[in-house]
């Protein structure tokens, strides 16, 4: 159970004690580009050039603690604990009556340490909010989130034009390998109809001697090929 | 003087006609492509003014073929009226002048690129031309026509023979028994060969690449880019990128749609700032390669009632085959008008070729996608039976290289035959 008109006081007072005294500067969440990631009890501070998460629980005393309190304070650290690899420092901030009567069943300090999150305390009555455990600092955030689509963008319009190049390269490639084959098919040609003029006596020409297809250099689909036997009976058959 | 047969050897020329390329080319390893089409320019106004001043007259339209092309066309309105694609599924109509105009000097184009220069030996090429299984006679006799007309010009062509182009597949692939499945742009050949094609047992399907290209025109349209699709040349580039075969078209789909982002397919039109994003209907690049499969599927029905052409009915002989039977069952179709002992050497070797089964399969999509081969071996194991597919190493080429091995082994006194329809046809 969570109180409205205690969460604005505890918000306000809380945002007042990070920017007046400690001298934090807040921003908003679409700042960090984390609109989507932040709710509505997050706070996002700058200090320097570190960024700061806080993110504050606003629990009911009115009854006992439920599972269900419990549950959700586990779940917020854990979700603050994700979210803390995109900013320098992270705390959780809660009203210090609850620390008081509850801390040990609701608050794992342990997993806190671990994680690296600080711990705040509210007080309202008295106007304070002090640190009861500090985070653990990290050395870079990745907070500003860039938006990498236009770079992807970019890189599959490279990729783009490097493919349609490959395309025309290998095709160039082909081209020139069908030509220089083309060509290698007709100097054989030429040589051996020319050595073969030269080879064959007069006398053998004149006696009818059968040109034998296989003996020349001919195109790869020519040799070898069983139709070239078959095809020479045609007309004699 | 030299013996014809050497002569042959050197000066033996081979054309591919097909319905979208034409290859040519003299004895080497690759031909040469141009695409089969012509630009038709009609005289301007003023040339019409200044010739009748001169006291003459144009003789009409002017036909610009091969890479010339691209510098003559104007608006996409004036590419779509005067670029002619003259071929069908792979037939020209007797009486399209404009159509068998165009063949001739796409085939005069390719000729005298390779005309010896200072080579006084030279008297013409020995051509063995590759044309549809199902060409009828007066397509043979135009090209013949075609031949004996440019030589008596130019003194380019010295015989010429046509070889159907299922047969110079297994010609290319050196398989004397196979079942060739040929399918190129306009239609899709299945011919059994034994030593010669049988065919009695040729079963033709007008469907190939088109129906491919009209189902991503159709895709394209409902992705926001209807502006683009009256040009053929891009189309084709944006299925040839895009175009996926499913091993599995319903698991396929159902896989694309679960993960989007995944199967999603941006193309940029290459040496253009145009991009094109298929974004949600990625899925859909699944149907561009299954239409040439199986266009019989239910999901087909709602693109041919929005207009996509469903493919024709083909008449052999007395029997109608659907437009949309599926690949398998045409295969089997073809192997059932065959005596039933070579069944088992035709199921041992069927061959796939034509650029309609030259398909790419991204690595990252395996595990949904694959080539053309193994869709066939699927289906036809789904029909219980066991093949062996494979697809040719050149698709693309391997007519041509079939029709070429086929002008030097042939002999050179061996004159054509009508009722063979094989030989050499000569006229001087």
């Amino acid at each position: 159970m969570e109180v409205g008109s205690k969460a604005v006081s505890l918000e306000e007072l809380l945002k007042r004690k990070l920017t007046e005294d400690w001298g934090y500067r807040i921003l908003l969440p679409e700042e960090v580009g984390l609109k989507e990631e932040l709710g509505e009890d997050d706070i996002v501070l700058k200090d320097a050039d570190n960024l700061i998460l806080v993110s504050l629980i606003q629990i009911d005393l009115s009854g006992s603690l439920s599972p269900k309190v419990r549950k959700r304070v586990r779940g917020e650290i854990g979700r603050l604990a994700r979210l803390s690899a995109y900013f320098n420092k992270a705390y959780i901030a809660l009203p210090e009556e609850v620390l008081k009567l509850h801390k040990n069943k609701i608050i794992d300090v342990e997993l806190l340490r671990e994680a690296g999150i600080g711990l705040l305390s509210i007080n309202l009555l008295k106007g304070e909010v002090r640190q009861l455990l500090p985070p653990k600092p990290r050395s870079s955030s990745r907070a500003e989130r860039v938006d990498v689509t236009p770079l992807l963008k970019e890189m599959e319009g490279k990729i783009r034009k490097l493919e349609l190049l490959y395309d025309r390269l290998e095709n160039e490639l082909n081209e020139i390998k069908k030509e220089i084959d083309n060509l290698k098919v007709r100097i054989e040609i030429t040589n051996t109809s020319r050595s073969k003029e030269e080879e064959i006596p007069k006398a053998e020409e004149e006696s009818g001697r059968e040109v034998k297809i296989e003996d020349l250099e001919l195109p790869s689909f020519m040799r070898d090929n069983p139709w070239l036997e078959v095809l020479r009976r045609r007309g004699r058959e | 003087m030299e013996d014809p047969e050497k002569y042959k050897v050197r000066y033996a020329f081979a054309e591919d006609y097909g319905t979208s390329m034409y290859k040519y080319g003299p004895v080497r390893e690759y031909p040469d492509v141009i695409e089969n089409r012509g630009l038709i320019l009609e005289p301007s106004l003023i040339q019409r003014v200044f010739a009748k001043e001169a006291g003459g007259e144009l003789k009409g339209k002017r036909i610009i073929v091969g890479e010339e092309v691209a510098m003559y066309l104007g608006s996409r309105d004036d590419m779509a009226k005067n670029l002619i694609y003259p071929m069908r599924d792979g037939i020209i109509d007797l009486r399209d002048e404009i159509g068998w105009r165009i063949v001739e000097e796409i085939t005069r184009y390719g000729l005298r690129k390779y005309r010896p220069k200072g080579d006084q030996n030279f008297k013409g090429f020995y051509v063995a031309a590759s044309l549809s299984a199902t060409a009828p006679k007066y397509m043979y006799e135009k090209i013949f026509e075609i031949h004996k007309k440019i030589d008596e010009e130019e003194g380019l062509v010295k015989a010429i023979t046509i070889i159907p182009q299922p047969l110079a597949v297994a010609i290319a692939e050196k398989s004397v028994t196979c079942m060739v499945v040929e399918s190129g742009h306009g239609n899709t050949q299945i011919c059994p060969i034994s030593r010669y094609p049988i065919r009695d047992a040729i079963v033709s399907l007008n469907r190939g690449g088109a129906e491919a290209n009209a189902i991503t025109a159709e895709i394209l349209r409902d992705a926001g880019y209807g502006d683009l699709v009256p040009e053929e040349r891009l189309v084709r580039l944006v299925k040839e990128a895009i175009g996926l075969i499913p091993l599995d078209l319903d698991k396929a789909i159902r896989k694309a749609k679960e993960d989007k982002e995944r199967f999603r397919v941006i193309f940029r039109v290459p040496g253009t700032t145009m991009v094109i994003d298929l974004g949600d209907n990625s899925w859909t690049r699944f149907l561009i390669g299954e239409v040439i499969f199986n266009p019989g599927h239910e999901i087909f029905e709602s693109y041919y009632k929005r207009g996509v052409p469903r493919p024709r009915d083909t008449i052999i002989g007395e029997e109608r085959v659907t437009g949309t039977i599926s690949l398998a069952d045409a295969i089997i179709k073809a192997a059932e008008k065959c005596p039933l002992e070579l069944h088992e050497y035709l199921w041992r070797r069927v061959i796939l070729s034509g650029g309609n089964f030259a398909w790419k399969v991204p690595k990252e999509l395996r595990d949904v996608a694959c080539d053309a081969a193994t869709k066939v071996r699927k289906m036809l194991e789904d029909k219980g039976l066991k093949v062996h597919v494979g697809l040719v190493k050149d698709p693309q080429y391997s007519v041509w290289k079939g029709a070429l091995t086929y002008a030097l082994a042939v002999p050179e006194n061996y004159s054509w035959d009508w009722k063979l329809m094989e030989g050499w046809y000569k006229w001087r």
